[in-house]
């Protein structure tokens, strides 16, 4: 059965015909080719699906695109071109870069997003709200010292 | 992935929602209520329910609201738990609900996840329900024969069970605005970080000046397949001094209310009995801390 | 040296934190159709009738398959490791079920269809009838003689069986002061990469040629398994290994899906893609660890052991052609690990059970070992009452004794274990620890400090298989300067591409924003064996070292000839060619790049070889395949190790572990790369944690997985894991040019002794013994109530 959606994503109006079936994160990554958004799990825990549902971080494999009509979604594709400040990437994910807080990359795009809504809603997170900040996000290769250590440091150059 | 095709409704008023739900059951069809997902989403990729038609709550305006109405504090079914967790109103009337709110699932699931939904899904591991069960909260529920109100403990029937039908729907939660000398605690028991609870324990507790008990109210959860209410000795404890041995009196009685846990893997009945009495005893204890 | 040893970021980096890697599932082609399988809901049961007729008249479907079809149509795949090569059992296995399945997920047939949503329908319509067969899932009842077989022809379970012997060791047990015995029991977990697997076949008919984009460590023997399987010419297939989201072993071996999914795209003329569920993976993926490790071990009243026997009963779950069990045997080669025990004998029995088949998972086999080692020394410790450490220092193999021949032929190269332990106990304060237990005990908390040591055999090689100690580079230097770097090795996100282009742009003297790694595709890179135990960086970049070297070598003769000077007084550095000395003669790089290129006639480049290239190969040293007067072979040429300490909270009232702090000092040889190394340990650590404390795939008595999602199969989160404390401690490998070792896999391994060790050592007023894994909260509390009420013996857990 299929269903008529409009949305934003990424900025720009989208309308699609999708099957009632499809998973947000599904739609993004076969029907608008935003492939950075990734699967890992289907069952809401590992936090590979992140995106942003009007402003908030979601995990994509636990909503139907054909219930996300008339929100605005943004992935990591859209973050990255709307947030970056100078260079080609947000301080954020330079950090990132600087302390290889990735490895296999497949965890990093939902985890930058889930560092971004922490640090919206925390400036200056201490470690411990940082962990938990990122414990919707699984990363099975890090063990996730680097991922704290790029966040204390985006934090604390914020400060500055 | 989701193997079975549903039809999927996008209504805007609680009225449709109804009209809707009472249709298909009419029909003799399988239908869901869809609110933030965190709970049917992921049973239906697994395969585990493949309902014939889904109705989103998600486009019904004026789900999410939260108000203050005279000592009792309407929050909307569709209130997730971030927005309950940030609530002000909700911080300074009932704290509890905003402490319990904030240790569910993790930033995401927050995010979506909805206080009705919860209600709706009722897991027995779920937070809120020995919490609202504690707070005597009234559920708001409106079917195709109109609405009624339905007190919190008799929602949570049995195991995976409310006393909700296929036709209705959860409207509003109704709590009481607690005195703001209300100490209250929710702690919770977890294999890992944003895990289900293995065992929850919320307490509110109230002080006399002479620091004796005006009140105390306890609700558990992985105690039974339902929320466990320690109402058996609530009421013989006001009056009494409150110290280590008022907070063992209910650690005790919570042992003893555990009468059927449903064991899991890594927590069968016996271990979870005794959780119950320590995640009960953290509880009270917090509570007692915070209490005027 | 600019870059090697410097903290340079991954040169993916920018790429992948922007959302721009592309993973198989991401690779997408027009028309292709989509692959579900359909799986065995039982553990053990004979395939009576396959009903496929509902399925292939589903809209959308476009072919249908059962193990008859792929019997007709496919050879067996060849194992990764085949058991038989060891004196084992083996059993055929096809891409599906041919006539039984032997634990709940196994493949039995499959459906391409236009759509994902069609295929599973599709999937969902066929019908299986089984009949069932009797199940075991204990290792130890699967050795009965009256357990049901899964394979009946064996006329037994016991898949190998193996015995390392040396020295005398009854004599060694008759003269010790002490004997004592211990059962320890490893618990069944996986490595599960946050990326399922993903394959997407594409059969060009018109070429005749075969594609076949795929997460997987081993593109090239991928390759020839493939033409074997499908009974191809190896020169028309091409695999590709796009970016891989962490593999840490599973993707090693061939899948079954692998050819499955070209034999589909052959069979329709379309490409396929297949992407894996985590239920899938979960189930069918791959399982490590589960064994019993029994010990019997004498030492003197003075801490000296002085023989050890043990018995290893490896759980290894169905035979697949993934190469899981040698886990198993790989646990007893590596017995006695870093410490000098002459008289030692092991006594391994690999044994299949109803259970999901074992597949490679980072370890391999060394953390059973170390767990082992770990446990052996501080129950010495405990009965000649002697520091834990100690006794690790007084039996480690002595530095100066490298080589060292271990029983089972395991040839430790180098290395200095007394000083790893003592620093790392010095980093730890492992000295005043004592102290800060007892003021926090006073005050009803229960902290305790454990030591460990592991010992990581990396690079391992094994006779008649892919398995192998050497690889193969190109380093392609462009006109315009560029420099292209094309090997065998392959990234499953380990940083070994970035460690590469280091090494290059260090040899060339070139800014290393010049230099681009390319990994992974069979048609443009050298032979290769790929990417597993720790072998890319040490053996790739050798072999990346020779090639850049070759290179370099006529760049300065070049250059030396332009510049009137001899090419051992020239230096390069970041692309300029100098006279040493002289910082105004010089050339750029690139020059004499486009020199070679344009004028390799002319009078600096006449007397030479055209071409800035070369492809080298490098063979590693200290790999022993003809057996000694012993019988031994030594398939480990490189023996990286870290000694750890940890620091353990346990809250008495619930049994919860909390990681409080982890110290390494690791050795993995010359460090190319800090950032890249530590992050790998980081890593590890946290995959031992995860696997000591919270993860576990759990079987019912009928061979039903019960930690089927991650749900329940508890991975940790940035919460439980601590951020590892890591020192180095660099004695270079007398075996690769530039000393590297191999790090990957070490960190992995330790946390199993070391926290369990601490855990104990918290717990050491209710003399808490530590046996068995996991150590979830439930198991911790119940042995420290069992010590409460007097029932000590119980308190073994
Ligand atoms: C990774 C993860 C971790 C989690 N951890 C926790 C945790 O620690 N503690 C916890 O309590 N929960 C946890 N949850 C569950 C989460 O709280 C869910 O949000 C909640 O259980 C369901 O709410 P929902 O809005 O998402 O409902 P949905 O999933 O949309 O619906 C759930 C059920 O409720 C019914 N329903 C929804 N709304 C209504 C309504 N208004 N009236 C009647 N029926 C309705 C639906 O029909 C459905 O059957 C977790 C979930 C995930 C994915
Ligand atoms: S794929 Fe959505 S949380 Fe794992
Ligand atoms: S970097 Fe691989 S999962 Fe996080």
């Amino acid at each position: 059965m299929q269903t008529t959606i409009q949305l934003i994503v990424n900025n720009t109006p989208c309308e699609a015909t999708v099957d009632t079936r499809t998973l947000l994160v599904d739609f993004l990554r076969d029907q608008l080719d935003l492939t950075g958004t990734h699967l890992g799990c289907a069952t809401g825990n590992c936090g590979a699906c992140t995106v942003m549902l009007d402003g908030l971080t979601v995990k994509a494999c636990t909503i139907l695109a054909a219930d996300v009509a008339g929100s605005t979604v943004t992935t990591i594709e859209g973050w990255t071109q709307a947030a970056r400040q100078s260079g080609d990437l947000h301080p954020i994910q330079d950090a990132f870069v600087k302390h290889h807080a990735l490895q296999c990359g497949f965890c990093t795009p939902g985890m930058v997003l889930s560092v971004q809504q922490l640090l919206q809603e925390k400036s200056q997170p201490t470690e411990a709200d940082i962990r938990h900040g990122i414990a919707g996000n699984l990363c099975r290769c890090t063990g996730y010292a680097s991922i704290v250590k790029a966040v204390q440091e985006v934090a604390q150059t914020s400060s500055e | 992935m989701i193997r079975v095709p549903f039809q999927f409704h996008r209504p805007h008023s609680i009225d449709e929602v109804v009209r809707l739900l009472s249709q298909c059951v009419q029909n003799g069809e399988d239908v869901k209520l869809l609110a933030g997902g965190q709970s049917l989403m992921p049973s239906m990729n697994l395969g585990l329910v493949a309902p014939a038609h889904i109705v989103s709550l998600n486009h019904v305006a004026g789900l999410d609201s939260i108000r203050q109405d005279g000592d009792m504090l309407a929050i909307g079914a569709g209130t997730t738990h971030h927005a309950l967790a940030k609530s002000e109103v909700v911080q300074a009337h009932c704290p509890i609900l905003s402490e319990t709110a904030a240790c569910i699932g993790d930033v995401q699931v927050r995010n979506r996840g909805t206080l009705g939904g919860s209600i709706g899904h009722f897991d027995p591991a779920a937070d809120y329900p020995p919490v609202l069960v504690l707070l005597d909260a009234a559920c708001q529920i409106v079917s195709p024969s109109g609405e009624r109100t339905v007190a919190a403990k008799d929602v949570f029937v049995d195991y995976m069970t409310t006393s909700l039908s296929a036709d209705e729907v959860l409207t509003e939660i109704r709590v009481p605005a607690l005195p703001s000398d209300t100490g209250t605690a929710y702690v919770k028991f977890t294999r890992v970080e944003g895990g289900f609870a293995i065992v929850g324990a919320g307490a509110c507790l109230r002080l006399n000046p002479d620091n004796t008990c005006r009140s105390i109210r306890v609700g558990i959860c992985g105690a039974a397949p339902v929320p466990v209410r320690l109402t058996a000795i609530e009421d013989t404890l006001t009056g009494k001094a409150v110290d280590d041995a008022f907070v063992e009196v209910v650690a005790a009685a919570a042992y003893e209310s555990a009468h059927d846990p449903v064991a899991e893997l890594h927590a069968d009945a016996d271990y979870k009995r005794e959780m119950v009495r320590v995640f009960t005893r953290r509880a009270v204890k917090t509570a007692w801390e915070r209490a005027d | 040296m600019a870059y090697i040893g410097s903290a340079v970021s991954g040169i993916l980096d920018t790429k992948l934190v922007a959302g721009k890697g592309q993973y198989t599932a991401d690779v997408s082609l027009p028309d292709m159709g989509y692959m579900a399988v359909v799986r065995s809901p039982y553990a053990h049961a004979r395939i009576i009738n396959i009903d496929t007729g509902a399925a292939q008249r589903h809209p959308g479907v476009r072919i249908v398959v059962t193990g008859a079809d792929i019997q007709q149509w496919s050879k067996p795949i060849p194992h990764t490791l085949n058991p038989s090569a060891f004196g084992g059992k083996t059993t055929d296995i096809y891409c599906l079920a041919i006539d039984r399945v032997h634990y709940v997920g196994t493949p039995v047939a499959a459906v391409v269809a236009d759509t994902r949503h069609a295929a599973t329908e599709a999937a969902n319509l066929i019908e299986v009838e089984y009949a069932d067969l009797p199940v075991v899932i204990d290792a130890e009842q699967a050795l009965e003689p009256d357990s049901p077989l899964l394979y009946p022809e064996w006329e037994t379970n016991e898949l190998m069986h193996v015995r390392f012997q040396g020295g005398d060791v009854e004599q060694a047990f008759a003269d010790a002061d002490h004997v004592l015995d211990d059962t320890l029991r490893l618990h069944r977990h996986t490595a599960t990469p946050l990326e399922p697997r993903a394959a997407l076949a594409h059969y060009d008919d018109r070429a005749e040629r075969l594609t076949l984009w795929v997460s997987t460590q081993a593109p090239h023997p991928l390759r020839t398994t493939l033409a074997n399987t499908l009974q191809m010419d190896e020169n028309d297939i091409q695999v590709i290994q796009p970016q891989v989201g962490g593999a840490f072993g599973v993707k090693i071996p061939t899948y079954q899906e692998d050819p499955l999914a070209c034999l589909l795209s052959k069979r329709t003329g379309k490409p396929v893609k297949w992407i894996e569920e985590r239920t899938e993976h979960l189930m069918a993926g791959g399982h490590a660890r589960e064994q019993t490790l029994k010990f019997s071990v004498a030492c003197q009243a003075d801490g000296s052991v002085t023989g050890l026997k043990v018995r290893i009963i490896g759980d290894v779950g169905a035979l697949a052609a993934l190469a899981g069990w040698g886990m198993s045997y790989v646990a007893s080669f590596v017995v006695p690990g870093p410490y000098k025990i002459p008289n030692c004998e092991v006594d391994l029995s690999i044994v299949v059970t109803n259970k999901g088949p074992w597949n490679a998972y980072r370890g391999f086999g060394k953390e059973a070992a170390s767990f082992l080692m770990d446990r052996v020394m501080d129950r010495v410790a405990d009965t000649v009452r002697m520091d834990r450490a100690a006794v690790r220092l007084k039996n480690f193999v002595p530095k100066d004794e490298f080589p060292y021949v271990q029983i089972s032929g395991a040839t430790l190269d180098s290395g200095d274990y007394v000083k790893a332990l003592q620093d790392v106990m010095d980093k730890a304060g492992y000295q005043t620890f004592a102290e800060e237990q007892q003021r926090l005990r006073d005050q009803g908390r229960h902290i305790g400090m454990g030591v460990g040591f592991e010992l990581t055999p990396e690079g391992g090689c094994i006779p008649d298989s892919f398995i192998g100690g050497y690889e193969g580079a190109t380093v392609r230097v462009s006109p315009s300067g560029q420099v292209t770097v094309l090997t065998g090795v392959t990234s499953p996100g380990s940083g070994n591409e970035t460690g590469i282009a280091q090494i290059v742009a260090d040899t060339l003297g070139v800014p290393l924003g010049t230099v681009r790694v390319i990994q992974g595709d069979t048609q443009a890179c050298p032979y290769g064996l790929g990417n597993w135990s720790s072998r890319s960086l040490f053996m790739g970049g050798s072999a990346s070292l020779y090639a850049a070297r070759e290179v370099q070598h006529k760049v300065l003769r070049v250059a030396a000839s332009m510049l009137e000077t001899a090419p051992e007084d020239l230096d390069c550095e970041q692309g300029r060619i100098r006279v040493k000395g002289q910082a105004d003669r010089e050339v750029a790089f690139n020059d004499i790049a486009e020199y070679v290129h344009k004028r390799a006639f002319d009078h600096h480049a006449f007397d030479m070889e055209p071409g800035l290239e070369s492809t080298r190969y490098f063979r590693m040293g200290n790999i022993h395949h003809v057996p000694d007067d012993k019988g031994r072979i030594n398939t480990y040429p490189s023996y990286p190790y870290a000694a750890c300490v940890a620091v353990v909270e346990v809250d008495v009232e619930t049994g919860v572990i909390t990681l409080l702090r982890y110290v390494t000092v690791h050795d993995c040889g010359t460090v190319i790369n800090p950032l890249l190394v530590e992050g790998q340990f980081q890593g590890a650590v946290a995959q031992g944690l995860g696997g000591l404390i919270y993860e576990q795939l759990s079987y019912d008595d009928n061979g039903q997985l019960q930690t089927g999602t991650f749900m329940d199969y508890t991975l940790p989160t940035a919460v439980e894991v601590p951020s590892v404390e890591i020192h180095h401690q660099e004695v270079p490998s007398p075996f690769t040019p530039l000393g590297t070792k191999g790090a990957g896999e070490s960190g992995v391994s330790s946390p199993f002794g070391t926290i369990v060790s601490a855990v104990e050592n918290a717990l050491a007023p209710f003399g808490v013994r530590i046996h068995d894994t996991p150590l979830t909260p439930q198991r911790v509390w119940r042995m420290i109530q069992a010590a409460k009420n007097g029932t000590n013996g119980g308190a073994d857990a």
